[in-house]
């Protein structure tokens, strides 16, 4: 697994192909990591892009207390 | 209030570029590029924003008056029986290669031409280095790259939203006809001098609805269809009558013919889903997968939510995995696990309603949320007993167009109220200031839902794991997408509430 960087410079030879001016966090990171897998030979790339949930994640509680767990199937 | 764009349009800049390097790079080995993103509407904003050309399916393009109007299934069947008999006036016409974007640009210059917009567009293929279409295509990528002339060698395949068509493969849906379908089939065969047929097929109708269980969405049943070859026959025959009576040559028993065939001497499975009933024949979804990525040049897959280890045991090959990290401000989005209520099927009583019931009627006023909850049913429960009057509601079948009417007085506030996994979960944009997952979407337990677990049984060789890559994890990322909705630009902000105490179990398992 790679993790990408989010402020990087995009490789002068791939700058012609992004299609904007400007380029945003983890992008720069993106196009140089993904094109080189590709020129490596990599067959299977996978971009994850979180949603961010649970980034900042606590437990807090509602008023009545938690329900007994019972057994059997899930 | 932004909707329906495109999810990630950074990602998709990137990627291109990526891709398209990769194509120059090696030019002499004719590397091209095929796209292929979830709707219509993100084809267009990734052929704007790339260049790469726009394929659309033969019947969104269709200007055939009563042809367009046949159900996607029966289209294809349909389309090919009128064109042959040389009842299309838009066909063969007078094909060319044009540039055209959008679907009723090229709608526009068909009927212009009185040339089929598909034909025109097919016309312009072969000039291109890359194309983008939605994830329809994979159903005829044979057919795709031969009019392309590009070998599967050649072509880098970029799937977005993949995470779509795994849990399509995770379904394992091959194929379904609804009970509706066999009786019009068993009507169709009587009308046009078959009843030994149609006897058949109703009997069989009979048997499946006395064996729908009300209280289990699913269950395995004996396979009741009449054989393949007097299907294919009748329907066949039904067909050419049609076409000589000057009708739409559609054929019901076909339909039934296909689904027969699907099968290949399994069971189906008889699903219930609201008041419909419908049989399904299953896939083994490693097999699925590995038709689908083997072949390419390479395969670059995006989505929010993906289980890269699940992808490579199913397909036996490495995947690399790249990942980006929250490219907001750290407080635009807060998650929270609430706990002392669950939704956990047995444990569900009027006091559970009740309390989600008070959840939503305490949301205040001029909040933007969006309230998530296990299914249609649930909700349906739930907003008995809920007097806002500022409640807009997905409900079952809701139309595109009509949930975007609904939505376009949402910006000023007012409580979203969707099921987990339904058109408002996933893939739009509804910026929103809370959002409550009520519940973990889990599957409810069935047939496929074990045949599954077996499978990954028989990949992963361990019980835990089976259970967490075919079960767990394919719940949580139905949840993260819905929480999703919420923070799509860096002025978003969200509070997500986790409700159900399962969470707490989970969190380990949420993306950071």
């Amino acid at each position: 697994m790679i993790d990408l960087k989010a402020n990087v410079e995009l490789m002068p030879t791939l700058r012609r192909f992004f299609p904007h001016a400007d380029v945003r966090k983890f992008q720069a990171d993106l196009v140089n990591q993904l094109y080189n897998e590709l020129v490596g030979g990599v067959r299977l790339v996978l971009i994850e892009a979180p949603t961010g949930l649970g980034k900042r994640c606590d437990v807090t509680s509602t008023s009545r207390p938690p329900r007994q767990p019972r057994s059997g199937p899930r | 209030m932004r909707r329906h764009k495109h999810v990630s349009p950074s990602q998709t800049a990137a990627v291109w570029a990526s891709v398209r390097a990769f194509a120059e790079e090696t030019r002499a080995k004719k590397t091209k590029i095929l796209w292929l993103t979830r709707t219509i509407m993100q084809v267009q904003h990734v052929a704007a924003e790339t260049g790469a050309m726009p394929v659309y399916g033969r019947r969104v393009l269709c200007l055939h008056e009563t042809v367009k109007l046949v159900d996607e299934r029966r289209f294809s069947a349909t389309c090919r029986a009128v064109r042959l008999s040389g009842r299309c006036p838009y066909w063969p016409g007078r094909p060319r290669a044009l540039r055209a974007v959008t679907v009723s640009e090229l709608r526009d210059v068909g009927r212009m031409t009185m040339t089929c917009p598909y034909e025109h567009q097919t016309a312009s293929l072969s000039s291109h280095l890359a194309l983008v279409a939605t994830h329809r295509q994979l159903n005829s990528l044979g057919w795709l790259l031969a009019r392309w002339r590009a070998r599967r060698e050649e072509v880098v395949l970029v799937l977005d939203e993949v995470q779509h068509i795994l849990s399509r493969v995770l379904s394992m849906v091959k194929d379904a006809v609804s009970l509706t379908t066999l009786s019009r089939a068993a009507r169709e065969a009587e009308k046009y001098g078959f009843p030994e047929l149609s006897s058949k097929l109703r009997k069989a109708v009979e048997e499946y609805k006395k064996l729908a269980e009300p209280s289990a969405e699913e269950i395995e049943v004996e396979d009741l269809l009449p054989g393949i070859t007097e299907l294919l026959e009748a329907g066949q025959e039904i067909q050419e009558t049609k076409i000589k009576q000057n009708l739409v040559p559609t054929s019901w028993v076909l339909t039934v013919a296909d689904f027969k065939a699907s099968l290949g001497g399994s069971r189906p499975i008889l699903v219930r889903e609201g008041e419909s009933l419908r049989l399904e024949a299953l896939a083994d979804p490693a097999e699925e997968l590995r038709k689908l990525l083997e072949g390419w040049r390479a395969v670059v897959m995006l989505s929010a939510t993906l289980d890269a280890s699940l992808i490579e045991r199913l397909v036996g090959a490495e995947v690399t995995l790249l990942r980006a990290g929250w490219p907001f401000d750290e407080d635009a989005l807060t998650a929270r696990v609430v706990r002392g209520l669950t939704t956990k099927y047995e444990h569900r009583t009027d006091e559970t309603i009740a309390d989600v019931r008070t959840l939503i009627s305490s949301i205040p006023e001029g909040v933007r949320a969006l309230v998530f909850l296990p299914s249609h049913e649930f909700v349906q429960e739930v907003l008995k007993g809920v007097s806002r009057t500022d409640l807009l509601v997905e409900a079952r079948g809701m139309r595109q167009e009509d949930l975007e009417k609904m939505l376009e007085g949402w910006k000023e506030g007012g409580v979203v109220v969707a099921p987990f996994g339904g058109r408002l979960a996933e893939g739009v944009d509804l910026p929103a200031d809370l959002v409550l997952l009520v519940g973990v979407p889990f599957a409810p337990p069935s047939p496929r839902v074990s045949k599954l677990l077996q499978k990954l049984m028989s990949v992963f060789n361990e019980e835990d794991e089976a259970w967490l890559h075919g079960f767990v994890l394919p719940a949580l990322f139905v949840a993260v997408q819905a929480a999703g909705r919420a923070v799509r630009g860096p002025e978003d902000r969200a509070l997500v509430l986790l409700i159900d105490d399962r969470y707490r179990k989970l969190l380990r398992l949420l993306p950071r």
